[in-house]
This record gives structure tokens, C-alpha cells and sequence, in this order.
């Protein structure tokens, strides 16, 4: 392939090689007011102070700062979350009928001394005492009790999924404005939509469990709520962005609607669908993780508990198994994805 | 045509709504009598730390044995904040509940709860809170606290909030105006471990806690000392709603008093406040030691508790 030579000016000629100023006076100023902004709000949230922490523990993992308060809390708190616990140890005198020869499979008694140390009330020291227990020893047995409530809270994602679903494809279809029967139902579908995900899961959560009592009902409602008003959203802006001309066609030979909806929206929509679902369903269940914390189900309760028990090796497992399950679900969804599109 | 579909969806948006108001009329009955159709609702508080499962579990034996003893049927619930428990017992959602006394005082104000049982340890039903400085912070004394950075707990928490403010405003220390800074920290657990970072000069918690992040490694003893020393404070109470009726009451009465000496319940099996082991349950409590614990948060206003949860949001 022939390069295009560059054009030489002819001897002689004058170059002018002034370009215009693409900046002026006036967009400095500008830049110098977001900038002092940048910085007064930089402020306001601590972002100097985080600077300054993050700078010096830096320069205590390199060896130059002699003290850094980030590298101490952290440290103290990984090296106590290290390694993550695997096992589950139960006070064998406050097992009911347990029978010694028949023990779970793969566990164990053992007999653990502890050294427990109380603080007596009269003269305000502690007092070390040395106890003598007879342990039952499950080698995997808290994996075990993660894994279930993990599923569980697996299922609770699922079906706020699947309730988030079920709303807002009713309210998206009122909710795009090529469809919704009347201005009045636009708006009321609209609004609605924004309520539902005004609301964070958390809060509604904490409702719910009042109305609902403690246990995974309020957490499917919490999420499948909040969802609604995501997908009900993205749902009818995709029914609003869809190409006319197949709708046309279709209610040019009499077809409703719903018919048109089906047959000439549908299979448009349908694959950023899915990818809207799949994505609440990622998010459901990350959310579902902490919305144990008020008492709705899942793995939040646990994890806030070992966490005021001081347990972090505990902490550790089921910030793993976290992980691990949005990992995976990001690998099916993503292969889910690959053979639907 | 549409106007058709609109109406149908208005006229089945309307008998769902009904459906969903008759459901909840037909859910809110009465309370529950312990039969296997309507157990008692038991909803307990994980205080002081403890987990969902490990709550249930301090409970279960107990109320496994007065099950068979009494015929009576048990749903055992955990809650996880101490405000829902009480809307739990108020709404009628739960005949009994476990919860701080701070809490059970809230929930009797209302209407919603009397007292059932509280566990005997050493024949003795209280506990201890107290206030926690570092050694190296130069307090000796509550009055030592002025201009000091101040970690507290939850702000319904008894031992970890209304009992060390208590006290600092008995000690003539008013935390809103003198504390250096304020941080609600949540929980027990996260006052002492603010504590053991160097976080905070000095925090309120309950003996026990402090007892269990040392046992677990979470505090040095010899870095955090006591300061200040509660009164005794009564034991964390079972509380049953006024509601239930009086035959369920009486049984579970003398059920709870003689829970030591049922059958299908060892010694190590009775537990009690933050798991601990208890050696059994009374039911003869008067609501008269209740209200002078009640005495001992009376400092603690609402007014006061804005004033604190103000002074922690400020920067």
C-alpha cells in the first residue's frame, strides 16, 4: 500500500502556524470555582485527613513512619480474622441427648482447657480461671452452617426477584407513555415506580419486619420491592425506545395492543431484560447478606453477631462465602447471557 | 376498550386490597394460648452480642422442658433490634419476649408487657455495667471524663447507654455539652473495641461484654480499666404480654421457678443473659425492683438522648 506523500509548500510561502487559544480567561475562572468547590466539599467529607492516614500507612508497610492508626486497626483485626474458621465447637453438658456412640459424622470429643478470665464486681479486677470442658468437635461443621444459610439467603434473593418481576411488568406497561391507557395512569405508574425505589431495602426492611414479624418474609418484600422500582423503570423506557415500525405494522392489520406488545416489542425488549433481571438478582442477593442486620432472614444476622462476639475468624468465612456466591453468579449469568443472546 | 380494561384493573386492584385486609384482620386475632395451632410467640433479643442461632440455642432447652412439662407450645423467634421487639409485643405480633430492662420498661409505658421470669445466679438476679477508660488517657473518675472522646452503645441499650450516661450525669458530666466528642457506636462489642484501637478514651458496657472481648482477645485487660461501677442492675427479664390469659400465665410461672428440677434440662442447659450459665429462673419478681432500676434511667430524657445523638452526628 502507497503512504499518501505530505504536501510541501512551495518555496517562498509564508507558514502561519497561529492556532486559536482553545481556552480563555473565562474557563479558567471556571475551572479555579470547581476546583476551591472540589476542595470545600474535599473537606467537608475528610478526604485530606483520608490522604494523610492512607499516605502514612503507606510509609509504615515501606518503613519510613514510624506509626500509622490504619495499618494497626486493620492489621489487628486481619490477623485476628486469620485463619477463617472451618470448624464448630459445642459445650458437649449443653448438648441434649447426645448419644456418645453415635456421634455426627466425622465429629469428635475432645476435652478443651480455657482460661476465662472474669471481672469481679467488688474489687473491680480480673480473676482468671482455668475450666475444664468437654468439647464436641465438628471438623467443617460451621461451613456447613454458612452453606445453609447461605441458601437461604440465596433463596430470599430469589424470590424478591421474582416478586420484583412480577410488579413491575404490570407497572412498566402503564408506565410507558406509547401504551399506558391515560395521562392520569402514566403518572400514578411512574410515581409509584419512584416510591418503591425511593425507599433503600434496609429501611423498608426495618417496616416490614414490624408488620411481618422477624424471618425471611420481610426480606423478600423488602427486596422485591425496591427492585420493582428499578426494573419497572428500565422496563417501560425500553418499551418507549423500541423501533415503531414492527408495532406499526402489526396494528396496521388489526392487532391489540397486548398482541402488539407481545409480538412487536417483546422480542426487541427482551434481551436487556434479561440483563435487567439477572442484575437485580446479583444485587438481591448482596442485599440479602445484610438485611439480616434488622432481622429479615439471611446471613446478616450471623455475620453481625460473630462480628459483636468479637468471632472474626467467623467474620472471615462468611465474607468468603459471600464472594464465592456472587462470583459464581456473575459466571452463570454472564454464560446465561452468552446462549440467550 | 381501555376504559373497560382500566375499570377491570381498578375492580381487581380493589378486591386484592380487600383480600389483603381481611388476611390481615384474620392474622391479627388475640394472642396466643400455647396450643399447637397458636403457639406462644417467644421473640428474644440477641443482647450483648450473640448470634441468631446462638440465642435460640441458650433458650431452647429451657423452654424445650417447660414445653414438656406444660403441655404448652413454643415458637422461638430472634429479633435483632431492641426497638422492634417492642412493636413486636405491642402489635400483638409475640406473647413473650426477652429484653433489657430499659426495654421492658418501654414496652410496660405502653400497655404491652409484664414481668414473667428473670434467671438467678448465685441467688442474685443483676448484672453490672460500667464505664471503661484506657489507662493511658489519665481518667480516673467520671469527672475526669470532661473533653474526653466518649464511645456508647446502642441508644435503647441499657448497660451500654442509659446506664453509663446515668451515671456520668450523676457524676455531674453532662456527655451532650463536656465530652470532648461522642461516638454511638452500636453496640457493646464496638464501644470496646473503639476502646482496644484507641479510638475512644472511654465507653460504657456491661461487665459481661468486657469479659468477653478479653476471653476473646479482642481487649487487653491491663490497657482498659473500670471507672465507674452501676449499681446492680436486674438481669435482662422475660416479659409476657397482659394479654395472654391467666391459666397460660400461672403455668409458665411455676414452670419458670422450678426450672432447674424439670426433667429433659441439665444444669449446663440453663442460660441465661449473654449465655451465661444461670443456676435457674424466678418467678417471683416484683415490678417495684423493675421500676427502681427504671429509677436509675430517669436522668436519661429524651431530651438528653437528642442531645447525645446530636452531638455525634456533628463534625
Amino acid at each position: 500500500m502507497l503512504a499518501k506523500p505530505i504536501p510541501v509548500p512551495p518555496q517562498g510561502t509564508q507558514l502561519e502556524w497561529r492556532l486559536d487559544p482553545p481556552y480563555s480567561a473565562k474557563h479558567l475562572l471556571v475551572v479555579i470555582g470547581l476546583l476551591a468547590l472540589l476542595l470545600w466539599t474535599g473537606h467537608r467529607t475528610e478526604m485530606d485527613r483520608m490522604v494523610a492516614m492512607s499516605v502514612q500507612a503507606v510509609g509504615k508497610l515501606v518503613g519510613l513512619a514510624d506509626d500509622s492508626q490504619v495499618v494497626r486497626g486493620l492489621s489487628r483485626v486481619g490477623t485476628a480474622m486469620w485463619p477463617p474458621a472451618i470448624s464448630e465447637q459445642e459445650d458437649v453438658a449443653r448438648l441434649p441427648g447426645l448419644d456418645r456412640d453415635r456421634l455426627p459424622p466425622l465429629a469428635y470429643i475432645e476435652v478443651q482447657e480455657r482460661t476465662e478470665q472474669r471481672l469481679n464486681p467488688q474489687t473491680l479486677k480480673m480473676e482468671a480461671s482455668v475450666e475444664r470442658t468437654e468439647t464436641l468437635v465438628k471438623p467443617v461443621g460451621y461451613l456447613w452452617t454458612v452453606t445453609v444459610k447461605m441458601l437461604e439467603t440465596l433463596e430470599i434473593a430469589l424470590w424478591g426477584t421474582i416478586l420484583s418481576v412480577l410488579l413491575s411488568v404490570p407497572l412498566a406497561y402503564f408506565a410507558a407513555r406509547n401504551y399506558t391507557p391515560y395521562r392520569a395512569t402514566y403518572t400514578l405508574a411512574r410515581g409509584t415506580i419512584s416510591l418503591l425505589r425511593s425507599a433503600p431495602e434496609l429501611i423498608v426492611a426495618l417496616f416490614l419486619v414490624l408488620a411481618y414479624g422477624f424471618g425471611p418474609i420481610a426480606g423478600v418484600l423488602a427486596l422485591g420491592l425496591h427492585a420493582a422500582g428499578f426494573l419497572g423503570k428500565f422496563y417501560a423506557e425500553d418499551i418507549e425506545n423500541a423501533d415503531k415500525k414492527p408495532q406499526e405494522a402489526l396494528e396496521a392489520i388489526g392487532a391489540g395492543k397486548l398482541k402488539t406488545l407481545w409480538y412487536g416489542v417483546l422480542p426487541q425488549v427482551l434481551p436487556q431484560y434479561i440483563a435487567y433481571t439477572l442484575y437485580i438478582l446479583d444485587r438481591n442477593v448482596r442485599m440479602a447478606t445484610v438485611i439480616g442486620l434488622v432481622g429479615a432472614g439471611g446471613i446478616g444476622q450471623e455475620l453481625k453477631g460473630r462480628f459483636d462476639m468479637f468471632q472474626y475468624d467467623h467474620v472471615a468465612t462468611i465474607l468468603i462465602a459471600i464472594f464465592v456466591v456472587v462470583f459464581l453468579l456473575d459466571q452463570f449469568s454472564a454464560r446465561l447471557r452468552a446462549r440467550l443472546m | 376498550m381501555y376504559r373497560k380494561a382500566f375499570l377491570r384493573t381498578a375492580i381487581g386492584l380493589a378486591i386484592g386490597l380487600a383480600g389483603v385486609a381481611a388476611t390481615t384482620s384474620a392474622l391479627a386475632q388475640a394472642q396466643h394460648d400455647g396450643s399447637a395451632a397458636k403457639p406462644l410467640r417467644v421473640i428474644l433479643v440477641p443482647a450483648d452480642g450473640g448470634t441468631e442461632d446462638g440465642t435460640k440455642k441458650d433458650f431452647q432447652p429451657i423452654f424445650g422442658a417447660i414445653g414438656q412439662a406444660t403441655g404448652l407450645r413454643f415458637d422461638i423467634k430472634v429479633g435483632q433490634s431492641y426497638s422492634a421487639v417492642v412493636e413486636a409485643m405491642c402489635n400483638g405480633a409475640a406473647d413473650i419476649a426477652w429484653y433489657g430492662p430499659a426495654t421492658y420498661l418501654q414496652a410496660k409505658a405502653r400497655g404491652c408487657s409484664e414481668l414473667l421470669a428473670l434467671a438467678v445466679r448465685h441467688g442474685e438476679s443483676v448484672y453490672y455495667s460500667g464505664i471503661f477508660a484506657r489507662t493511658d488517657a489519665g481518667i480516673n473518675g467520671v469527672a475526669d471524663l470532661k473533653g474526653k472522646r466518649i464511645a456508647l452503645g446502642d441508644v435503647n441499650s441499657t448497660s451500654s447507654f442509659n446506664v453509663p450516661v446515668a451515671m456520668m450525669i450523676a457524676g455531674g458530666v453532662d456527655p451532650a455539652r463536656q465530652a470532648g466528642s461522642i461516638n454511638m457506636a452500636g453496640s457493646h462489642a464496638n464501644v470496646l473495641k473503639a476502646l482496644a484501637e484507641g479510638l475512644v478514651d472511654a465507653g460504657g458496657a456491661s461487665f459481661d461484654s468486657f469479659e468477653k472481648a478479653v476471653n476473646a482477645k479482642a481487649l487487653d485487660p491491663s490497657k482498659v480499666k473500670v471507672i465507674a461501677k452501676s449499681t446492680p442492675i436486674p438481669y435482662p427479664p422475660l416479659a409476657i404480654h397482659p394479654k395472654v390469659s391467666d391459666g397460660v400465665k400461672a403455668k409458665l410461672r411455676d414452670a419458670f421457678n422450678n426450672v432447674d428440677k424439670l426433667p429433659g434440662i441439665s444444669k449446663d442447659q440453663i442460660r441465661g443473659y449473654g449465655g451465661g450459665k444461670v443456676d435457674g429462673y424466678t418467678a417471683k419478681v416484683s415490678e417495684a425492683d423493675m421500676a427502681a432500676a427504671g429509677k436509675m434511667f430517669e436522668l436519661v430524657t429524651d431530651t438528653v438522648k437528642t442531645d447525645i445523638m446530636k452531638k455525634a452526628s456533628a463534625r
